[in-house]
């Protein structure tokens, strides 16, 4: 990136309502079930948040992740602050929900109230209108890498300067039970179900920034079949962001195997393993959970954080940020 | 810049462009009872189905179409192909995402049996662009803007701007909506179809006419190549006045034509006509002739409206819609907007009632959905 791009406010929610899975979370914190998904209606009006009454959990979620990520703010986004939502399953619940209404044996009609407020892009609509965001409006989604893709974005404009500041958030909601999840996504047992709301604002001036970004970069060469030729790949990728032989914490994304974490980790001996999944459980965005959760850690010097994750196309996925003392 | 090196295209009116641009030439808008998807009444309403044939049962049905689309695209590009799979060859599909679920619907439909899972859970809106990226091997960006009835206007807007910002060479943008007994029937519910079929702007319009499309275009940053069409610019905003509709004095409407124009770097007087979102819809149209007067007040440029020919594709009508344009006029004209009839003396905007030769020059495109997200391009045509 020829520009640097500041990191202004980083918060969310995760699971188990937890307002947010800290860092450096204690092991009882830890999953061990499946997310129950989470009590949003009266944690949004105790927020003071005001949203038509059949609204989806789906937006509800991303308002809430997005409020708590705003509030951070001294002062409030400005009105064309462009807005990336990610998200790998969109509003699943409520749009599946829908489904089953009109399909037998159900064959109803689907609900005006309930129709109108689906739809994957009405959890960014939402938010902008709670912040009053008149803006660009995007939800992109690439399952895995839905965050990575939408970060991508978000810098090209910021660099390109057609914004001097962006909110890029990632929202999935829990979708139990595991044997459908199991329908896209290896869940093994002891991997738990997760949901959240992750929100970032992004700025070019550097005044009040709490960390930067260092790099985003998707890649389909690697090889992901061998883990040491895949990890010589990652490896050279983020000597371009990061010096390798400076310490950095590795944040293995949800695809990731046990190999490919170890082939990274003898790879590239300077990172260090944060196992987040452990408490944010597993959703296709769960990149934007573990960043936010790097903001809550109390540091003594600025700190370098490696998130990687694959998809099941074969692509490989880089997110590298500091988090300033 | 962004040039425009090859269509691929399925509609209504059949496979191609040629079929589509010869059927807005006749005035043909083609419908059809929604019969096949299993709507919850009877009768189900008449939609610009694609003309039905026989094909594999549900989600298969869907891919075939898509990667067939996709197919003759490829054909009709003439490019090396085995660029495609190059790195700097990007693929963004613009997709509400029913594509899938009406082939699940058609499956469980034809079973007789209540569906085990719904199709979302499984698949997610990135079902579309997977699959063409595995098809076609592809190792460049692959994503999915999912933006409602704007996304694949979105997805031209981001490869367009990926060209000129040199993130890629080439991109393929797909657009693709099928039809759904959920979006068929929500529509329904909310009073939102006119049984008699769009009429963008009329005084008796009353709701939208729902289509279904598949639309495949070639973006590419190679001026050498030759090309009737480029993209210049676009903008997208979002309107916060309401979830399903426009405030009505089309103020963001405005705003993201005129930005629009600011970003291809086109003034208001270098329009030479307009292709309007139109969706026959009562407020709606009001908000779009509103803002359409705002930015050109009393020299308004031609104003065309496409939905009753090919129905509403919702996600898809960007490409759709950008593609029928281009098409005809590379046949040297300017479609009459069909189902247009009367001014509606409220809003006082008559869009063409009889074809316009065809002008080289630029081309605003609207295109505006729920969720209140608004975009228009700018296209020039050469």
């Amino acid at each position: 990136m020829a520009r640097t791009v500041y990191l202004h406010a980083a918060a969310g929610i995760g699971p188990n309502a937890s307002p947010m899975l800290a860092f450096q979370a204690s092991p009882a914190e830890k999953l061990s079930a499946d997310a129950v998904p989470l009590g949003l209606r009266e944690l949004g009006k105790s927020m003071g948040i005001a949203l038509p009454r059949l609204v989806s959990r789906f937006a509800e979620l991303a308002v809430i992740g997005a409020r708590l990520c705003a509030d951070q703010l001294d002062l409030p986004l400005p009105r064309n602050t462009p807005l990336y939502l990610a998200t790998g399953l969109g509003d699943v619940v409520r749009t599946d929900g829908l489904y089953f209404q009109v399909m037998p044996p159900n064959s109803e009609m689907a609900s005006p109230a309930k129709f109108a407020t689906s739809g994957n892009n009405l959890g960014a609509f939402f938010v902008a209108q709670q912040l009053g965001l008149v803006s660009r409006n995007l939800t992109i989604s690439q399952l895995d890498l839905s965050l990575e893709h939408a970060l991508t974005l978000a810098l090209d404009d910021l660099e390109a300067a057609s914004a001097t500041s962006a909110l890029v958030g990632s929202v999935d909601e829990s979708t139990a039970p595991r044997r459908f999840y199991r329908r896209r996504f290896p869940l093994s047992a002891d991997k738990y179900i997760g949901e959240g709301s992750a929100w970032l604002v992004l700025g070019t001036q550097a005044r009040g920034a709490i960390g930067e970004v260092l790099g985003v970069a998707i890649d389909s060469t690697f090889d992901n079949e061998d883990e040491r030729a895949w990890a010589d790949g990652v490896s050279a990728t983020l000597q371009s962001f990061v010096d390798p032989k400076s310490s950095a914490t590795l944040l293995p994304g949800v695809r990731l195997s046990d190999s490919q974490i170890n082939a990274l980790l003898a790879r590239q001996a300077a990172l260090m393993l944060h196992d987040y999944r452990d408490f944010s459980g597993c959703l296709p965005t769960a990149a934007g959970l573990a960043i936010v959760s790097t903001f809550t850690a109390k540091l003594q010097a600025p700190a370098t954080y490696v998130h990687v994750n694959c998809d099941a196309e074969g692509h490989t996925g880089m997110i590298v940020w500091r988090v300033y003392a | 810049m962004a040039r425009i090196t090859g269509f691929g295209i399925l509609t209504s009116h059949g496979v191609g462009l040629r079929a589509l641009v010869d059927g807005i030439r006749a005035g043909r808008c083609p419908v059809r009872p929604a019969t096949g998807i299993g709507y919850p009444q009877q009768p189900p309403p008449l939609v610009s189905g694609f003309p039905q044939r026989q094909l594999p049962p549900g989600e298969a049905a869907s891919a075939v179409l898509l990667l067939e689309t996709v197919d003759q695209l490829l054909a009709d590009w003439g490019g090396d192909t085995s660029t495609i799979s190059d790195k700097d060859t990007a693929l963004i599909v613009g997709s509400g995402g029913f594509l899938y679920a009406s082939g699940a619907e058609r499956y469980w439909r034809s079973q007789q049996q209540t569906p085990p899972v719904a199709p979302f859970l499984v698949r997610g809106p990135a079902w579309g662009s997977d699959l063409i990226a595995a098809d076609l091997h592809m190792r460049g960006t692959v994503l999915t803007l999912s933006t409602g009835c704007s996304s694949s206007a979105n997805a031209i807007l981001v490869a367009t701007e990926m060209l000129q910002r040199g993130r890629a060479r080439r991109v393929l943008v797909v657009g693709a909506e099928g039809l759904s007994a959920v979006t068929l029937s929500g529509f329904d519910s909310l009073m939102l179809l006119n049984p008699e079929g769009c009429r963008p702007f009329d005084q008796d319009r009353g709701g939208l006419q729902i289509g279904e499309g598949i639309a495949a275009l070639m973006l590419e940053s190679d001026v050498t190549k030759t090309a009737s069409a480029t993209l210049r610019g676009g903008a997208n905003l979002c309107d916060i006045h309401h979830l399903t509709s426009a405030s009505p004095d089309g103020a963001v409407m405005a705003d993201v034509m005129r930005q629009a124009l600011l970003c291809a770097g086109v003034n208001r007087e270098e329009i030479v006509a307009i292709k309007a979102h139109g969706t026959g819809s009562i407020d709606s149209d009001r908000a779009e002739a509103n803002a359409l007067r705002a930015v050109f007040g009393e020299s308004m440029p031609p104003v065309v409206g496409l939905k009753r020919y090919v129905g509403h594709t919702l996600g898809a009508c960007g490409a759709v819609e950008l593609a029928a344009l281009i098409g005809c006029l590379q046949s040297d004209f300017v479609p009459t907007t069909a189902g247009f009839a009367t001014v509606d003396t409220e809003i006082n905007l008559s869009p063409t009632r009889s074809p316009l030769p065809a002008r080289k020059g630029n081309y605003l495109l609207n295109f505006f959905g729920f969720g209140g997200n608004y975009t228009s391009l700018v296209m020039a045509f050469s």
